[in-house]
């Protein structure tokens, strides 16, 4: 979007985005969840409602050290702070659920970020979905789900 | 004679990955449990090998799928002591399950590592069993296996060339990656026939092919990104 743009709909109280984030870029996340989530659908994955077939689930995505299990995308520098190591389960935790998940060191993650894909279930098909983690705040506007809009920790599993 | 071969424009490569789960489907591939495949012991004959550099905000992600390159000069069937792996009339290196003996030599010998020994018998859940292709035999526990450029739709194609009595057009066969990617970055036909897009594209001053220096002479060739 062209700074100009931008700028105007600033100006008129508008952001970039086509729904209002109840975490705004400069909302301050709580002390205890200082994590924000942002769940993504993976485009060879289906929505989690479905068993996937096996072969999706053995490579859901170009990292080639994911398989099977659901994993939650973190900067390096953030997972080192927390003195979590690449790989190891973690539990997301929200004021309203948690999900256990393999921690992927991944430098394209925004530092403040956890980049959750959704689709994927435990091999024993306990379900990993960090979209129940959202606060359930819908945009005023359009009424639909403010999915970025959850602020999360990390704990190791 | 045909070569068949292929060329891959890592420019329109998006990583989206359709050409491994196209590849999976076609070819009946087995999974392996969780823990194995972390033992890096699942099998994906096509592979969308990803590169990330750089950091936040600054990153960028390089994508290149990695099928068997089909060597002219392939090491792999030089150190089979069966013949169970060889160069085939038609440029394709084939792998022949019923004479493998596990051996793992020409894994060991590719210089791409495209060759997958089979650690287990493969087991398909009903959900799949119901869904295997009929043109594809399920490789058994010990032996290796290898795209094979979905070579039994080559037959397939060859048959009903021949039946209408005509030529072998290049749309006429395709492997399974090469027809569903998105964005016609993976092309296939004879390197050798000026009908076919290969033929044009392998002469690309981007093109390249992997380890080159080795002298394997890959059928597969890759336009570099431009900068």
């Amino acid at each position: 979007m062209p700074d100009a743009l931008r700028e105007a709909l600033a100006a008129e109280g508008r952001s970039r985005a086509p729904y209002r984030l109840a975490t705004s870029p400069g909302a301050i996340p709580p002390v205890e969840f200082p994590l924000r989530l942002l769940p993504y659908r993976v485009s060879t994955l289906a929505s989690g409602t479905l068993g996937l077939q096996p072969w999706l689930a053995e490579a859901p995505t170009i990292l080639p050290e994911l398989h099977w299990l659901p994993w939650v995308e973190v900067h390096p520098r953030t997972a080192e702070a927390l003195g979590i190591d690449d790989g190891a389960m973690v539990w997301v935790v929200s004021a309203r659920n948690r999900y256990r998940a393999r921690l992927k060191a991944f430098p394209g993650t925004a530092p403040e970020n956890l980049n959750a894909p959704y689709g994927l279930r435990h091999p024993d098909g306990q379900l990993a979905n960090p979209l129940q983690l959202l606060d359930g705040s819908t945009d005023p506007l359009t009424g639909i789900t403010s999915w970025f809009s959850t602020f999360v920790r990390l704990e190791r599993a | 004679m045909t070569r068949w071969g292929m060329v891959i424009d890592l420019d329109r490569c998006t990583g989206c990955t359709a050409c491994e789960v196209a590849c999976k489907s076609e070819n009946n591939i087995a999974t392996v449990s969780p823990e194995q495949a972390d033992l890096g012991r699942a099998v994906s004959w096509m592979k969308v090998v990803a590169e990330v550099s750089g950091d936040f905000p600054n990153t960028t992600m390089q994508f290149l799928p990695r099928p068997c390159m089909h060597c002219d000069n392939p090491p792999c069937v030089k150190v089979c002591p069966v013949a169970a792996t060889y160069l085939g009339a038609d440029g394709i290196v084939g792998q022949i399950y019923a004479r493998c003996i596990g051996c793992r030599y020409c894994a060991n010998a590719c210089p791409y590592t495209v060759k997958y020994f089979n650690w287990f018998a493969p087991e398909f859940p009903d959900s799949e069993r119901e869904h295997l292709n009929p043109d594809v035999s399920v490789r058994p526990k010990g032996v290796i296996e290898k795209c094979t450029f979905c070579h039994h739709r080559l037959q397939k194609a060859r048959e009903e060339a021949r039946a209408e009595d005509r030529e072998l057009a290049e749309d006429d066969y395709q492997p399974a990656c090469a027809e569903i990617c998105p964005t016609s970055a993976i092309v296939f036909g004879d390197l050798d026939n000026p009908l076919h897009r290969v033929h044009t594209q392998k002469r690309d001053p981007r093109a390249m092919r992997l380890m080159e220096e080795l002298g394997t002479e890959p059928k597969v060739y890759y336009l570099a990104p431009r900068a």
